[in-house]
């Protein structure tokens, strides 16, 4: 067996696997990570003290136990947090008594393999350059068992990122090209912990949680640059039923089945989404044409996907923003758009009675009811306080203190009540528009919630109550019309601060990152070869190419060094020796090959004395050229001292 | 390090026949063969492993990983390659070994372009493998070394020079058999015996051989004789010139002889005289050996011993 490595070689084991481990910490149990690096300081320790092995018993018990409490923590060792925090364990196992080169091998192996398993978590920009630095390391670390001086740092970096580099074609090239599957191979294990942006329901409170939050949404792009943030309404879930507390859609709405018609040109816009593990997709105005992915336009034109949005994925619709839609309403959505819970809010019913009475037209019947927000004094404030049992009453004519869900919330029931067919729409308004990329970035703080009217001749008409209360809300955004005191201290600053623009050029980047690199999926890289040559947009020509494409990587990279070693053979001194011996060789005198140019030409000079003198000259000039410091004119002596070495044959040589 | 085909590491393949060589080799792509370690198909299932995740999840950065890791492996096949590609060697001096005794064979690598080679190894089926780094345009020399267990003319046979620089995960090797060969001397034996009697060292013995320490006659002047030794005093009698001959008396020497050596074999009765050789050389006294054939000596020095051990390790040859 080998010695026990030592503590320059072992640091290039452990750091490298830290490298790499680290980014996992935040997801592991505790334990896991103070287990991982104790375990890894006390090799550290016992390599720089020489210290034994620890005895055999104890290895195998840590090792046991460890898998017992991974199992006992994730209740299986399969999947991808299991199975990441399995590797992690089993590494710092091995750590624990790795001796022979091999293991080390091994031992890198497994931290290639979490370096991937890492964008699990994160696939972001940060993310992709620490893990190009921990794959410098592994790969140093791979080389380093190969190399005897483990103190020689240069010497192992080196090489490894010149094989990086050497890598990067390739990896683009396969990265391009090989074929990205539409579904997965076998099924994700669904995670619920983190549910960000809207949930299909809307109690009181849920929108104020999403306001919180800066996190995104979605980015949006479009083909035209006047776009008018009040136009942004990103809808998301409708809701119909109300059960005096909860909006919420219970029963299924029918697909398809939309009549409407735009106004004026569609605009073309696309869509990156972060993913919500939920179905539906933002939309905005009333589609022209939608892309050919797996979802259903539903007939309240929420367009929902088969399959919850696990990743980030992206689309591109083209819409009328201006437009009618749903002139014909069915008598089962005419029920539904009218219903209200059996009893409760007596006052706010009587309020839309009165309203109701008066004989106005419906169009009318909304304005008064807009009109009566703005003229009482309502507030617009994420702070509202607690509602009672009679909510709606309560908001109406004591608290009057709310935000969107409130006020969307409240106008659906007075419109129902006064016999007005009317439903919640949640989604988002607005968004932060990017000047520098062109596309707007749309935050869970962005969330918002209004409402629909149907008025006959009309169809579904949008009616946003909290723009009466607080107009700039949809004008300049949710900061713009929240009271001073309740703006967020971080959003003040980086928005109005001189951070703003670096802020702006940092989500650019990122946008880009998203929409080329992460957002590389099946459509996008059939749209991306379709348009760098329309023959290649098919698995054929794909995997012909691929084919092709690594071979003639493989070959171009072998071929430069080779080409590189025939250079270094044809160095000139070396050409010109070779003619001499040539000239030589046809008087029969051979130079052998493990003649050394002395020893040839001694061998020649007492065959042939005539020639001594020249064979002599030009040996001793090539060998200056060839193994000393000879000044480069020797080189011009050499040629013409070869060039006039015309040697006859000699008849007792022949 | 570990093998796919532990039998290819040795063996020419199809297309090289094998052959001994001498001179100046030059390795290149023709003579070298490449095949992935075990560690490499370790590897290749990481890769598809990482491959099947990345589909699965759609990550497209454990995508553009997972292609850069096989890059990474590509390119690390043509390091390796390259690595020994363009290498030139030579078969150095081989000193000569006592039976039991590891000979050591040199190996002379001379590097003539400007890549830095790392960690090139020899190997050999009874030996340990060995590693040398050549710097660009440097030479090393690799040392195979391989016991000696048996006398005799040996070659050390086939032999391999591979690397896995710089990943460990290809190995690259040429099969290589050059016109080296190791003498070894008869093991000596153990035990000092004492040298055998002197009665047959007169028999042969001529007794003195020119020299210069005590007159031994004049013999007819030649030209070109050193006036010195002219006897000036037999020219001043008139007669013809003379020149005073002198001569060096030689040690009583000894003979060491095949028949008279005790043993009850050939290879113990070659042991006896490695031995008496030996000791006599380190007493400083003049010797001789007679073999069955033929004989030596009696002399004394370094070229006389070895002549000697080389006929004794050659003993009983073809």
């Amino acid at each position: 067996m080998r010695p026990s490595h030592s503590l320059p070689e072992l640091l290039w084991l452990v750091l490298p696997l830290a490298l790499v481990v680290a980014p996992h910490a935040t997801k592991l149990p505790l334990w896991l990570s103070l287990a991982w690096a104790a375990i890894a300081l006390w090799c550290l320790l016992r390599a720089a003290r020489r210290l034994p092995l620890p005895p055999r018993w104890l290895r195998m018990s840590i090792t046991v136990g460890g898998l017992a409490a991974v199992f006992a923590q994730f209740g299986t060792l399969v999947g991808p947090r299991a199975g990441v925090a399995l590797l992690v364990f089993l590494s710092a196992a091995k750590l624990l008594e790795t001796e022979a080169p091999r293991d080390r091998t091994g031992l890198v192996f497994v931290g290639y393999f979490l370096l991937v398993a890492h964008f699990l978590e994160d696939q972001s920009l940060l993310s992709a350059a620490y893990m190009l630095l921990a794959l410098l390391a592994l790969t140093a670390s791979l080389i380093a068992s190969q190399m005897p001086q483990p103190k020689a740092v240069w010497p192992k970096l080196r090489p490894a990122g010149l094989l990086l580099l050497q890598a990067l074609p390739l990896a683009l090239f396969l990265f391009i090209l090989f074929p990205r599957l539409s579904a997965p191979l076998w099924g994700l294990q669904q995670d619920d912990t983190a549910r960000t942006g809207l949930s299909g329901e809307m109690r009181p409170g849920d929108i104020s949680r999403l306001i919180q939050s800066d996190e995104i949404a979605f980015r949006a792009s479009f083909d035209s640059r006047a776009i008018d943030p009040r136009q942004l309404y990103w809808r998301g879930p409708v809701l119909w039923d109300y059960d005096g507390r909860t909006w919420r859609t219970v029963q299924r709405v029918p697909d398809g089945g939309i009549e409407g018609q735009g106004i004026g040109r569609p605009v073309s816009y696309s869509v990156i989404m972060e993913p919500h593990r939920q179905h539906w997709l933002f939309l905005l105005g009333l589609p022209a044409a939608l892309p050919d992915i797996e979802a259903d336009l539903r007939s309240d034109l929420v367009w929902l996907t088969h399959a919850p949005v696990l990743s980030r994925m992206q689309y591109q619709v083209s819409a009328w923003l201006d437009y009618r839609y749903g002139l014909e309403l069915d008598d089962a959505s005419w029920a539904r758009a009218l219903d209200l819970p059996d009893a409760g809010n007596p006052r706010a019913r009587a309020l839309a009675a009165t309203w109701a009475k008066q004989g106005l037209g419906d169009a009318a019947l909304v304005q008064q009811a807009l009109d009566h927000f703005r003229r009482e004094p309502f507030v617009y404030t994420l702070q509202p306080p607690r509602l009672g049992e009679q909510a709606v009453d309560d908001f109406l004519f004591n608290s009057r203190r709310g935000f969107c869900e409130h006020y969307a919330s409240v106008f659906v029931f007075l419109m129902r009540a006064s016999g007005i067919p009317a439903r919640v729409v949640t989604g988002y308004q607005g968004g932060e528009y990017n000047a520098v990329g062109n596309y707007w970035i749309v935050r869970s703080r962005d969330a918002h919630a209004w409402a629909e009217v149907w008025l006959k001749g009309e169809g579904w008409r949008r009616v946003d109550p909290t723009a009466a209360v607080a107009p700039s809300r949809v004008e300049l955004g949710l900061n713009a019309a929240l009271p001073v005191t309740e703006r967020p201290v971080a959003l003040l600053n980086v928005e109005t601060g001189w951070l703003a623009p670096m802020r702006l050029a940092w989500d650019l980047v990122n946008y880009r990152w998203n929409l080329w690199v992460l957002g590389y999926n099946d459509v996008r890289q059939r749209e991306f070869l379709s348009r760098l040559a329309p023959w290649l947009a098919n698995l054929n020509a794909m995997l012909w190419l691929l084919g092709l494409g690594s071979a003639l990587f493989i070959f171009g990279l072998a071929g430069f060094y080779l080409l590189r070693q025939t250079r270094i053979k044809q160095d000139p001194a070396s050409r010109l020796y070779a003619r001499f011996c040539r000239k030589l060789a046809r008087l029969g005198l051979e130079r052998r090959d493990n003649e050394g140019p002395a020893d040839f030409a001694r061998r020649a000079s007492s065959t042939r004395p005539d020639l001594a003198g020249a064979i002599d000259e030009i040996t001793q000039r090539y060998v200056a050229l060839r193994y000393g410091r000879a000044p480069a004119e020797t080189l011009a002596a050499l040629r013409q001292s070869i060039r006039r070495f015309r040697p006859l044959r000699a008849a007792g040589v022949a | 390090m570990a093998l796919p085909l532990p039998a290819l590491r040795f063996a020419h393949l199809p297309w090289r026949a094998p052959r001994r060589e001498g001179g100046v080799i030059r390795l290149t792509s023709r003579r070298l063969y490449i095949l992935p370690t075990r560690d490499g198909l370790l590897f290749a299932l990481l890769l598809g492993a990482l491959l099947l995740g990345a589909m699965n999840y759609s990550l497209s950065l454990a995508y553009l990983f997972t292609f850069l890791l096989a890059g990474i492996g590509v390119a690390g096949l043509i390091h390796t390659h390259r690595n020994l590609n363009g290498l030139s060697l030579r078969a150095g001096h081989v000193a000569p070994v006592f039976a039991g005794q590891s000979a050591q064979f040199v190996l002379h690598l001379d590097n003539p372009s400007g890549l830095a080679r790392y960690r090139i190894g020899i190997e050999h089926a009874a030996g340990q493998t060995a590693h040398a780094d050549v710097a660009a345009r440097g030479q090393a020399d690799l040392i195979l070394t391989l016991p000696q267990p048996r006398r005799g003319l040996h070659r050390p046979g086939r032999f391999a020079l591979s690397t896995t620089y710089p990943l460990g995960l290809f190995r690259c090797w040429t099969v290589l058999e050059l016109d080296w060969a190791v003498l070894v001397y008869p093991r000596p034996a153990a035990d000092r015996l004492a040298f055998p009697g002197g009665d047959g060292a007169d028999q042969t013995g001529q007794g003195r051989r020119p020299g210069d320490e005590e007159f031994d006659g004049l013999r007819e002047y030649r030209p070109g004789d050193s006036l010195k030794r002219i006897a000036w005093k037999t020219l001043a009698r008139a007669q013809p010139p003379a020149t005073k001959q002198f001569a060096t008396p030689v040690a009583r020497g000894l003979w060491f002889d095949w028949a008279q050596t005790p043993g009850g074999n050939t290879e113990a009765k070659l042991s006896r005289l490695t031995r008496w050789l030996l000791d006599a050389e380190n007493a400083g006294q003049s010797y001789g050996l007679r073999l069955p054939a033929r004989a030596f000596g009696p002399a004394r020095g370094e070229a006389h011993l070895r002549t000697c051990l080389e006929a004794l390790a050659r003993f009983g040859e073809g």
